[in-house]
């Protein structure tokens, strides 16, 4: 019995220590770059004016609605900012001349979609902070997406940055390609609305399904698929840390940086924040999980110490084959003959 | 027996949870040029380009520290911190948004990180546009020999 005690304690340290609820949070890998890049030396020019801007029309004539879908997407897949302008202008002729009908219809609601590509796409071109719109830069814009596509308003909410002065902002980048991938997965605006309302997700496992299902519309396209997505639901998952800014390094108080970049990315505490944002690495949601986890695992350790801890019942011990037999009897039992007598 | 598998499920269940546990470790790759950049998301464009305009100033300000205040490294310190420097020029947000317009042009994705940062400086500060093309073009062709060069 002993054995056992010293062995199942040994096991109890052995488990416990190693689980991860007592482990410190994992601190990313970071991968040193392979060789130092090759470095263009810059002289100091003298400070002349920019060549203005010059957009450049679409030279083809767009006559059907797959030809007008086909040249916006190459306009984006080549970054021709002019001529997806132009292929634009041309498609929305185009589809005021077309006779009512479901194939108007659909190409007018792609067209919406672009519509607001467009703007999304000519902020991040023109302005000077154009990797993030907020209310600001875009009024009503993204009140605008939110009453549009519903699924979308979630996916802001994720991808949000918010600054220490309680400014929001929502990356550009990634509500474009959220937008395109309305676009080429579903052919109508109703079809997508429908299809991002039936994936809202009612519990935890249907939660983290919808998690994959943005991550896997994230995605670059230049990594191999499954890294990609895990990689956008990595990033979908960097919602819950709170980033610390970092004490200032003796840096000048007219350094720009000292005000809008001390940001904190912060976890909305909302449904759609639920759905849209994975399980995190590291996090209040992941240090939950692991606290569930690791109460699980002590109730289990502790009903198999119990078990095997237990006092014992008094050992039944079977007689020995030689004490069945009847037993000798004690001296005193032994009459002496003589006293007998 | 008993007390045998339940020792093995329970250590099955130990090792389960520090694998799950490492699977959800991130990983950061920090970017050596534009392909590699648009691979990253806005949010960790921003952090790192916060990371790396706060190292580049706090490098440059313990320059003279190691080479004494007067000394020439000292004084070619400043003058690449008035040229090169992010540092009081752009701030995090506008750094970004260059680098987006930036990598934006296929062309240019395989132009390295630190020139096309200096690329976009000198163009913000007004620098003449037939000069920033030449720089363009000539890291084109040093980001396109980096490309071909084998990595280890």
């Amino acid at each position: 019995m002993g054995s056992h005690r010293v062995a199942a304690l040994a096991l109890f340290l052995l488990i416990v220590p190693s689980s991860p609820a007592f482990a410190e949070e994992p601190l990313p890998l970071v991968r040193p770059l392979a060789s130092p890049a090759p470095f263009v030396a810059l002289a100091v020019e003298p400070v002349l004016d920019t060549a203005d801007f010059v957009p450049v029309a679409y030279t083809e004539t767009i006559a059907t609605p797959a030809r007008a879908l086909e040249a916006l997407r190459t306009a984006i897949a080549t970054n021709d900012f002019a001529g997806f302008r132009s292929a634009l202008t041309q498609a929305t002729s185009l589809v005021d001349s077309m006779p009512l009908g479901a194939a108007r219809n659909a190409l007018r609601r792609n067209l919406l979609i672009y519509r607001d590509v467009e703007q999304l796409w000519s902020f991040a071109r023109n302005d000077r902070f154009g990797a993030f719109f907020d209310d600001e830069s875009l009024p009503g814009f993204r009140d605008h997406l939110a009453a549009d596509y519903r699924g979308l308003d979630s996916f802001l909410s994720a991808n949000r940055i918010v600054d220490r002065n309680g400014l929001e902002l929502y990356p550009t980048a990634e509500t474009r390609s959220y937008l395109l991938h309305l676009i080429d997965s579903t052919p109508t605006r109703e079809k997508s609305r429908t299809l991002l309302a039936s994936a809202t997700p009612k519990s935890a496992k249907h939660a983290r399904k919808a998690v994959h299902r943005v991550a896997r519309h994230t995605a670059p396209r230049t990594l191999p698929h499954r890294v990609a997505v895990k990689a956008a639901a990595s990033v979908a998952a960097a919602t819950a840390p709170v980033i610390v800014p970092a004490a200032p390094i003796a840096a000048p108080q007219t350094d720009a940086f000292a005000m809008p970049e001390q940001v904190a990315v912060l976890p909305k505490r909302t449904a759609d924040a639920v759905q849209a944002a994975p399980a995190p690495a590291t996090g209040s949601q992941s240090s939950t999980a692991h606290g569930i986890f690791f109460v699980i695992l002590a109730l289990i350790l502790l009903g198999g110490l119990m078990t095997m801890l237990r006092t014992p019942q008094a050992p039944t011990v079977m007689p020995a084959p030689d004490e069945l037999k009847p037993k000798a009897r004690r001296d005193d039992d032994v009459i002496p003959m003589k006293k007998a007598q | 027996m008993k007390k045998v598998a339940l020792g093995i499920m329970l250590l099955m269940c130990a090792i389960a949870a520090t694998a799950a546990d490492r699977q959800t470790a991130p990983e950061l790759t920090p970017p050596n040029n534009g392909e590699e950049w648009l691979r990253l998301s806005s949010s960790e464009k921003l952090f790192w380009s916060i990371g790396y305009a706060q190292g580049y100033l706090d490098a440059l300000n313990k320059i003279d520290v190691a080479s004494g205040p007067n000394s020439a490294c000292a004084s070619l310190a400043a003058r690449t911190e008035r040229q090169s420097s992010t540092a009081g020029k752009v701030t995090g947000f506008e750094l970004v948004s260059g680098l987006e317009k930036f990598y934006s042009d296929p062309a240019n994705v395989q132009i390295p990180i630190g020139s096309a940062i200096r690329i976009y400086l000198l163009q913000a500060s007004g620098k003449d546009q037939t000069t920033i093309q030449e720089l363009i073009e000539t890291a084109r062709v040093l980001g396109a020999a980096s490309a071909r060069r084998p990595t280890k």
